[in-house]
């Protein structure tokens, strides 16, 4: 303890902290609030979990009074192609935070891989996803059902 | 730009129309705390992020929220589908109903018409990212307030996913407020590293390193530049 240490000193505490950094109480950065890191590698859902419970992370699943989605509530003719979308949405947003984990970037990359050759499926199947999909002689873009529209399911 | 994908970013079917529901939700799509208030914030704070991992996230997430509007208004129309007269009198919305039909419209469960009051853009990476966690947690509570409301399985596995979006989005708005944003190299140096303070001498110690830095700084130009004499003789 200083002889000062009971008066407010100004000058030490600019001497002690260099500007906005440091830890409280002595030298607090401006506005922190505290959110834990989310750490790399963290274990993931499988695509299909990972969009019945809203996120890949089950460190960040934290669902209201602990019920979740089964699986089956996204298991529909579209439910393979939104889930690898999903995942992309889900990695993209967790690298935008944490760009430099490699393992993220390429587990990214091996979805974007199983995302083009899911569309491709997809729209063979169902008709253009995109404007730019649409081929042949038939102007199928305006073609029913567009997404609001409930699709009576054939199970 | 944006292009249309024509598909949800997550399944809605809803077997069951109920209108007193559909009442509750729209406040969803143009609430105060409503999936239209979030796109419109995080897509216009784009424009005033400094850091590139900002414009980034706030892109990433402001498109996000747009499928969730989509969905917001799939869901309000699926509920609204054939409606007979007697449960439209029946119920709440037939205040909604008097004004749109069954027309989706950008309002609250109150009634209240969406305005841009509900959502700050303010130029300040700290005041907009502090905004952008309350606003996902207000979110998520409106979200708990829906599923106590509503017994429709099919629309409370809609509610869940939107629900916990919510809590990763203010995961990673809280992760980016945490980064110590460096503006000169544009590199995120991430503060969970424990810094270490030197209690005692740290003045000196900083003396000394910067004036040892600004000497190695000119003896490598002076090298330099002897080199670039030596090749160009």
């Amino acid at each position: 303890m200083t002889e000062n240490s009971n008066l407010p000193n100004v000058e030490k505490r600019d001497t002690e902290c260099s500007y906005k950094e440091g830890t409280l109480p002595r030298c607090a950065p401006l506005s922190v609030g505290f959110v834990p890191w989310q750490e790399d590698s963290t274990p993931q859902y499988k695509s299909l979990d990972a969009l019945a419970r809203g996120t890949l992370f089950p460190g960040l699943d934290l669902p209201w009074k602990n019920v979740v989605n089964r699986t089956e509530v996204v298991d529909t003719p579209h439910g393979e192609l939104m889930a690898l979308h999903f995942v992309i949405t889900e990695l993209g947003m967790y690298l935008d935070t944490h760009k430099n984990d490699q393992e993220a970037l390429e587990l990214f990359q091996r979805y974007v891989k199983l995302y083009k050759e899911g569309y491709e499926r997809y729209v063979k199947l169902y008709g253009p996803l995109a404007l730019t999909d649409v081929t042949g002689s038939e102007f199928s873009w305006v073609n029913n059902p567009w997404p609001w529209d409930l699709v009576e399911r054939m199970d | 730009m944006f292009i249309y994908q024509k598909k949800l970013q997550f399944p809605v079917n809803i077997k069951n129309t109920n209108p007193h529901l559909a009442n509750i939700i729209i406040t969803q799509y143009g609430g105060p705390d409503g999936e239209l208030a979030a796109s419109l914030r995080y897509l216009s704070q784009r424009f005033a992020m400094p850091y590139p991992e900002l414009k980034a996230l706030l892109t990433d997430i402001g498109t996000e929220e747009l499928d969730h509007l989509e969905i917001i208004g799939t869901v309000v129309h699926q509920l609204t589908r054939n409606l007979t007269e007697s449960q439209i009198e029946k119920s709440p919305f037939a205040n909604y109903f008097v004004d749109h039909t069954t027309g989706i419209y950008p309002v609250s469960a109150s009634g209240t018409p969406f305005t841009a009051a509900y959502l700050q853009s303010k130029g300040d990476v700290i005041t907009d990212l502090t905004e952008d966690m309350a606003a996902e947690q207000k979110a998520r509570t409106v979200y708990d307030n829906i599923l106590r409301l509503s017994d429709d399985p099919d629309v409370n596995n809609v509610m869940r996913f939107l629900r916990e979006r919510e809590i990763v989005h203010f995961q990673r708005f809280g992760e980016a407020k945490r980064t110590r944003w460096q503006k000169k190299n544009r590199v995120a140096d991430n503060m969970i590293q424990p810094r270490v303070i030197v209690k005692n001498g740290s003045w000196l110690f900083s003396f000394l390193g910067y004036h040892i830095l600004q000497i190695e700084r000119k003896l490598s130009l002076l090298v330099a530049v002897f080199l670039y004499d030596l090749g160009t003789k």
